[in-house]
């Protein structure tokens, strides 16, 4: 490796359920490959179904209001099926995500998009619709995880690297990281991130080793 | 007091009537299989007890709106009481994402498309005690149910199609298949 340069290690899991304990696979996974320079992160779908965070469209019951309001999102939006919108005003309450629609309605009219998403609350643009996620989580709604910085606390303590993220990364050159553990700069990882490095489709790679990168930022100084 | 509130109840009906027509010009999916089109049943593989038969049913999604098929499973009315020689099961799979596990894996498709993708479906014959051939005499016709899940602008919802699959078929799938050998 490269002085100075970090390197992206995708590592391999079994189907992560929410029997399992997110902190446990990433010791057991990842674990012998970690140094104290390096910081680990995992993809945020898959930490929020370990913690259960997920529902089958079967088990809802979209409102009416869901059921029209959904129908004046963007296709391409989780938000854009019935049990999307249900889950997102579930999640994020239903006065707010109305007063997130109206208001990103007339922001829309002048330009200005992506304004529901930040108004209706942070799971808006987290929820993963059906076929978001790998089988046999492909047939659920996937929701945003819970207490990631809490989360990458935990990890960091347990593996005792240099660091730990929670990430939410897709193929379409989008990333944000949810949650890091102290002393991390979310938007220099999502930086690293962009290239999506997960495979969390049936790559079955939840889990990204980023290798020294405590030398690596001390070099950029 | 009354005009304004008839004034409100008038914006309040042309509220709704804009939003229905709104939802009824923007449709949605509408996956349709294609059973006219499917392809004529064939013999795959063999053995003393065992018989796999495959065929191709194409399907797209028609409507204005993207949509996604949750699950598709194939449903066969094969009792007992008409045929009970061997044991008949099935898989699905879209040939654009083949599977050999008998999971249908969830994906998006996009509106109005002339070829979406084709299902690959497979018919097991297992003989109940015996030799597959001798059993497989006894086949009768096939009504096949082929059931998907579609999930798109509407909630999610389950229908199907019905494929006949009749006698004359399996024998001239065993018949060419012989042939070949």
């Amino acid at each position: 490796m490269e002085q100075g340069k970090v390197e992206l290690i995708p590592v391999k899991t079994h189907i992560v359920t929410k029997r399992d304990n997110i902190v446990d696979v990433i010791e057991k996974y990842a674990g012998p490959q970690m140094g104290p320079d390096d910081v680990v992160s995992v993809a945020e779908s898959v930490l929020a179904i370990t913690q259960g965070r997920y529902r089958r469209p079967e088990d809802m019951d979209p409102s009416t209001l869901a059921i029209v309001l959904s129908r004046f999102v963007h296709r391409d939006s989780s938000c854009s099926s019935p049990c999307g919108m249900q889950a997102t005003m579930d999640e994020g309450g239903t006065l707010r995500v109305i007063m997130a629609f109206f208001v990103g309605g007339i922001a829309k009219v002048f330009g200005k998009a992506g304004v529901f998403y930040r108004l209706a609350g942070e799971q808006a643009a987290l929820i993963d619709d059906v076929t978001g996620t790998m089988p046999p989580f492909d047939k659920v709604l996937v929701f945003g995880p819970k207490e990631p910085y809490k989360v990458a606390e935990a990890i960091k303590e347990r593996l005792g690297c240099y660091g730990a993220a929670v990430a939410d990364v897709n193929d379409l050159k989008r990333a944000a990281v949810l949650g890091v553990s102290q002393g991390l700069d979310p938007k220099e990882l999502a930086r690293i991130l962009i290239d999506n490095p997960f495979g969390n489709a049936n790559q079955q790679t939840p889990i990204v080793i980023i290798k020294n990168y405590a030398a690596a930022a001390a070099a950029r100084g | 007091m009354l005009v304004i509130l008839g004034y409100g109840l008038a914006f309040m009906g042309l509220v709704i009537l804009a939003v229905a027509l709104f939802i009824w010009k923007q449709g949605d999916a509408d996956f349709v299989f294609d059973v006219a089109n499917r392809s004529k049943l064939v013999l795959e593989s063999e053995t003393a007890n065992q018989m796999e038969f495959s065929f191709r049913l194409p399907f797209r999604n028609r409507g204005s709106q993207q949509g996604t098929l949750m699950d598709v499973l194939a449903r066969p009315w094969l009792p007992c009481e008409q045929f009970s020689a061997a044991e008949l099961t099935t898989r699905v799979t879209a040939v654009s994402c083949p599977r050999n596990d008998g999971y249908w894996e969830s994906a998006l498709f996009p509106m109005d498309k002339i070829d979406n993708d084709v299902a690959l479906i497979t018919l097991r014959f297992d003989a109940r005690g015996g030799d597959i051939r001798q059993a497989m005499e006894k086949m009768v016709d096939l009504p096949l149910n082929v059931i998907y899940q579609v999930v798109g602008r509407s909630d999610w919802y389950l229908t199907k199609v019905m494929v006949d699959l009749p006698i004359e078929e399996f024998q001239n799938a065993i018949k060419t298949a012989g042939g070949q050998k």
